[in-house]
């Protein structure tokens, strides 16, 4: 028996839709290297001016740059501002 | 725009947090879901802007995560509103500017009238029928009704085709259109010169128009003095002052209007019956004093009683104010007022007094009839007609010269065409 997730992929797979709809995991939009927003994160782990690191449903999110700083914080949204080097997910 | 906007109305506070982990910090606020923005972070310790009302659920959280939270800056109107009701007056002034503003632009301070036509309407008479309407300098602008005044201009001015009142901002601007004589092809109008009162032709200049009478001739109200005609017709233009420039060949569709200075003598003869027993006030001696300060037409009573106590009396009134410069005159003026009590007596008056008060009354009615050109001839002579225990009876006869003529509207002429032209 497939599990929930494997579901709702193929569900989203089905119908085209984008996998965020369903599926429960992060958006992530970046504006040139400059602006990173983190839709359906999960909290912070780490902020320093160099990395910030962030929980979301796939594990974490690591992004490492220069002068980074937290633009807004809200229970669904985060925006990351700075000079964005690099992106890096694990578990 | 409109965040920033928003933000500014319920306002903000710029906070650092210290000590303890900083993202625990921010974590547990998530968890209240506080918003936090414009987070900026140094090895020590974190800046971030949050509106007042997450502030005051801020606390648990640095309890939490074990952080010291301390407000650098207060932005945003509440914060403005505790500083401004230190001052009171500022605020009034604030009130005060925006109703002063409202109340300036609610209002009407220029009246504009426009005059399209031959000119012979006079703008100020479309003012005061304007007026009449409610539409007037310092007026509401809600309580004129641009439609309104322009039917009573209409109505009112039978000169008027056709009126429009726009108004723009404290500008009131009336346009209006003159009606226009339609004359037949080849008509002209004509006014003629008449006499307005009896007298002797003593002189006559003509500068227009053909004199009908001459030095010597007497004259009676309404005889003709001089008559509109075409009299040194020469190519199809009228002459109008012999030796000027001829008019232009439009003005042959004109009104012909007889011009001249016509002097002649004029008999004055008046009879009056004089009171012998008159009525004269006499000072009791008693006197009130006011002093008044007056703003345009706003009196305030400064000292004194508002009305003397006085029955009767007589008033005399002084008046001191600031010097004027150029054009320009205080608003502020005092005024001081001296009232002197009198009583009425009753008092017999002799027949030579009486017969120069006939005199005097005389002298201020001619004063009153005459013109700046015009002169008394022959002394004023006064005879006693009749007189009895109670008044006496004066004929008062004065001669002078004076400007007697008056326009009056003729009949319309036919302009001569090139059959008629006579040659020169």
């Amino acid at each position: 028996m497939p599990n929930k997730r494997d579901l709702r992929d193929k569900v989203a797979s089905l119908f085209e839709l984008p996998a965020d709809v369903l599926t429960n995991c992060s958006r992530l939009t970046l504006i040139g290297a400059g602006e990173l927003v983190i839709e359906n994160h999960r909290g912070l782990h780490e902020y320093e001016t160099d990395k910030v690191v962030l929980a979301v449903p796939e594990g974490r999110l690591t992004v490492l740059g220069r002068e980074l700083s937290i633009r807004s914080i809200s229970p669904d949204q985060l925006t990351v501002q700075g000079s964005i080097r690099s992106m890096e997910y694990s578990d | 725009m409109l965040r920033r906007l928003v933000l500014f109305l319920l306002g903000y506070l710029r906070i650092e947090v210290s000590g303890g982990r900083i993202e625990q910090f921010l974590n547990l606020a998530l968890e209240q879901n506080l918003t936090l923005w414009h987070i900026q972070r140094t090895p020590d310790l974190m800046r971030a802007s949050i509106t007042i009302r997450d502030f005051f659920a801020l606390r648990p959280v640095a309890r939490g995560a074990r952080c010291r939270v301390r407000v650098l800056t207060r932005h945003g109107f509440p914060f403005h509103m505790v500083r401004l009701r230190r001052r009171p007056a500022l605020i009034l002034g604030a009130v005060a500017c925006v109703a002063f503003i409202y109340w300036a632009t609610s209002h009407i301070w220029f009246v504009n009238v426009k005059v399209t036509g031959p000119e012979n309407l006079d703008w100020r008479a479309v003012k005061a029928v304007a007026a009449e309407g409610g539409l007037r300098w310092g007026a509401w602008k809600r309580d004129v009704d641009p439609g309104k005044i322009e039917t009573l201009i209409r109505e009112r001015m039978g000169e008027v085709s056709w009126a429009i009142v726009r108004l723009q901002g404290t500008r009131a601007v009336i346009e209006v259109v003159e009606k226009q004589v339609v004359r037949k092809q080849g008509e002209v109008g004509c006014v003629n010169l008449v006499a307005r009162k009896p007298g002797v032709i003593e002189e006559i200049i003509p500068f227009q128009g053909e004199p009908k009478v001459k030095k010597g001739d007497i004259v009676k109200a309404g005889d003709l003095l001089v008559e509109c005609s075409f009299k040194y017709w020469q190519g199809g233009r009228p002459s109008v002052y012999p030796g000027t420039p001829l008019p232009e060949r439009e003005s042959t569709a004109r009104t012909l209007v007889a011009q001249a200075i016509i002097k002649a003598r004029v008999t004055h003869t008046n009879y009056r019956e004089i009171p012998l027993i008159q009525t004269v006030e006499v000072p009791t001696g008693r006197t009130n004093e006011r002093w008044v300060l007056q703003w345009k037409d706003q009196t305030i009573l400064l000292r004194g009683k508002k009305e003397p106590a006085f029955e009767r009396y007589q008033e005399s009134r002084r008046t001191y104010g600031l010097p004027a410069w150029r054009n320009w005159k205080a608003p502020v003026e005092l005024v001081i007022l001296d009232a002197r009590e009198v009583r009425t007596e009753q008092e017999q008056i002799p027949a030579a007094q009486a017969l120069q008060q006939a005199r005097s009354r005389m002298e201020d009615q001619i004063r009153w009839m005459l013109g700046p050109s015009d002169k008394v001839l022959t002394p004023m002579s006064a005879e006693v007609v009749e007189q009895t225990k109670e008044f006496i009876g004066v004929r008062t006869t004065v001669e002078t010269l004076e400007e007697i003529a008056q326009p009056k509207v003729g009949q319309p002429l036919a302009t001569p065409g090139p059959q008629t032209q006579p040659q020169p």
